[in-house]
Order: C-alpha cells, then sequence, then structure tokens
C-alpha cells in the first residue's frame, strides 16, 4: 500500500510535468506565470487522486503520502523552472553557451544581456504583479509591493546582511 | 499502518519546522561564508532528526515505512521553499528593487538601475552574480576582462537554453 501511495504522488508529478509542458506550449508569453504553473500542479495531482479513485483507493488513505511526496517534487521542479526562467546567473551562462568558443567580454556579454533589459523585465513582472505602479515613467510601491518591502527588511535583519541583491 | 500515525508523522515534521529554520539562522549568522546555501544541509538534518525523534516517542518506536516517506517528503519539501524565502531575501533581483522604490521612490528606470541596492549599482550586482559562478567553478575569468565557461557552466547553460526551447520561453534573466 505504501508503494501504491508513493506512486501516486509521483505520478502526479509527471501529469503536472505533461500539463506543464502542452500548456507552455500553446500559452502567450504574457500567461506563462506563477499562478499557471501552481493550476498545472494542483492538477496533476487532481489526476492522479482521480486515477487513484477509479481504482477505488479512496483520497483519505493514500494523500498522507502521495501529498507530501507530490508537494516535494513539485517544490523541485519550481526551483529548477524558476532558476531557468528568472535567474541572471542562468541567463549569463545561457548567453555564454551561444557564444563561439563558449568565451565573451564583459562588454559583449552586456550585448548579448543588457541590463537594460534585466530591469525593464522584471518591473514588468512587478507591475503584473500589482507590487509596483507607474506614473508618467517613474515606478512606485503599491500597499502590496510596500508590505513585501518591509518583509524584505525584516529579513535582512533576521540574517544580519549588509547588503541584498 | 494506521492512517492516524501518518497523519500526525506529516503533522509533526510540519510542527518542528522552526528547528530548521531557526538552526539556519544562527549556523548562517554565525559562519556564515561561501557557499551561501551550506547551512541550509546540517538544518533540514537536525529538522529530520528532531522529527525521528517525536515520532519515535509518539509511536513507541520506529516509523514505519509511511510515515518515513511522508514524513522526509514534507521536510523536504519544506527545505526547499524555506530555501526559496532565503535566496529570494539575500540576492533577489527583483525584491532589491521593490525595496530601494519603497526607500527612494517614486525611481525613474535611470535612478533604478543606478541606485540598485542602496546606491552599489547593477555592475555590482552582476559582479557579484560572475563572482558567484566562479566560485562554483562554472566560468573562469581570463585576461581583457574575458569570461570563458568551464564544463560545468556549460552545461547548466544548455540546460536552460534547452528548457527555454522546450517549454517555448523566453531568454529569460
Amino acid at each position: 500500500m505504501t508503494a501504491i501511495t508513493v506512486a501516486i504522488g509521483i505520478a502526479g508529478w509527471a501529469v503536472f510535468l505533461l500539463v506543464h509542458l502542452i500548456v507552455w506550449r500553446l500559452l502567450p508569453p504574457s500567461g506563462k506565470n506563477v499562478a499557471t504553473l501552481a493550476m498545472a500542479a494542483c492538477a496533476g495531482y487532481g489526476v492522479a487522486a482521480f486515477g487513484a479513485g477509479l481504482h477505488d483507493v479512496s483520497w483519505g488513505s493514500h494523500a498522507p503520502v502521495s501529498a507530501p511526496v507530490f508537494l516535494f517534487l513539485a517544490v523541485l521542479y519550481f526551483h529548477f523552472y524558476f532558476g531557468v526562467d528568472r535567474s541572471v546567473s542562468v541567463r549569463t551562462l545561457g548567453a555564454l553557451a551561444r557564444s563561439p568558443k563558449h568565451c565573451l567580454t564583459l562588454a559583449e556579454l552586456e550585448n548579448a544581456y543588457p541590463k537594460e533589459e534585466m530591469i525593464h523585465r522584471r518591473l514588468g513582472i512587478m507591475v503584473e504583479y500589482g507590487w509596483i505602479v507607474e506614473t508618467d515613467g517613474r515606478f512606485d510601491c503599491s500597499g502590496k509591493g510596500r508590505l513585501l518591502a518591509r518583509i524584505a527588511r525584516i529579513g535582512r535583519r533576521i540574517y544580519g546582511l549588509d547588503a541584498t541583491g | 499502518m494506521p492512517l492516524i500515525n501518518t497523519v500526525e508523522s506529516v503533522a509533526a515534521a510540519a510542527a518542528l519546522f522552526p528547528v530548521q529554520a531557526a538552526s539556519h539562522i544562527v549556523l548562517f549568522r554565525r559562519y556564515g561564508g561561501s557557499p551561501m546555501y551550506i547551512h541550509l544541509l546540517p538544518a533540514a538534518l537536525l529538522h529530520a532528526f528532531v522529527w525521528l525523534l517525536a515520532v519515535a516517542w509518539r509511536s513507541g518506536g520506529m516509523p514505519n515505512a509511511a510515515q518515513t516517506i511522508a514524513g522526509v517528503s514534507l521536510i523536504g519539501f519544506l527545505c526547499l521553499s524555506y530555501a526559496q524565502v532565503f535566496s529570494l531575501t539575500i540576492r533577489g533581483f527583483s525584491l532589491r528593487i521593490l525595496v530601494d522604490i519603497h526607500e527612494r521612490g517614486p525611481l525613474t528606470v535611470e535612478q533604478i538601475m543606478a541606485g540598485y541596492s542602496e546606491g552599489r549599482g547593477l555592475d555590482w550586482m552582476f559582479e557579484k552574480r560572475l563572482a558567484g559562478l566562479e566560485s562554483v567553478g562554472m566560468i573562469r575569468r581570463g585576461e581583457g576582462s574575458t569570461i570563458a565557461l568551464r564544463p560545468l557552466g556549460l552545461c547548466a547553460g544548455l540546460m536552460g537554453l534547452w528548457t527555454k526551447r522546450l517549454l517555448n520561453m523566453g531568454p529569460g534573466g
């Protein structure tokens, strides 16, 4: 029975990845966000749980094992995905991988990955999330953004950091 | 397999999460260092050890397979979730921009770039990233400000490119 419950969790993760792949190939860039990814994850686990139900394995009997297994695998993938999507370091490695002899000067790297692009993308994401608002070319925090910024500053004090970012 | 014992096992793993978070904070503040994430593993192992003791005491014996898999999986989930929060706090690019805007806003794009991280600037951020990549052996800095990929960096770079192509994603970053 334990093996079955673990298999349900793994199956849910596999279905999530399949749904994620299909949806991501169909969606425009604006639709590829955290909420859609989370919904794909929920759909994956839901399908696996539904399939288990069809085989008379009730949700209550497998969830205490299948859910933690699924959550662990899902968050492991989220780390990978958001690293690929958002990481400055990964983007830099990609630019180097595409270059002749896998080597660039700092100036060439700046051409391949301009800092303005870094900033504009992040500002766009934060405007989409509602953390900041743009007015006449100036950006200011929304109420949600101010709360998040305060939490970040508390985190900095907790870890005893001089500089962040 | 008593169902309630597995549920308690998962609940215990969740309830004992402060052990992991607190021990990581203590280790990080005391020893700091590079790589930044090195203290997460001992903190997670401590969490798992305390969980094991709690479940054994509650069950009157060692946890069975279901309890172990469920508890360890949840500890792994909590560890990775905490690692994400930790990473965002210490080096989150967007979060740092948000804090800069909160402290000195409203700001234009040029002011955001020049004043990034309390005036350190984007060049500082980028240099920090390059130093991090060099410290884990992914790149090598050469003469004339050249940056060359090492094999591990090439693997990581290609994996990123292939994933973006497979998932029809933009350039990222």
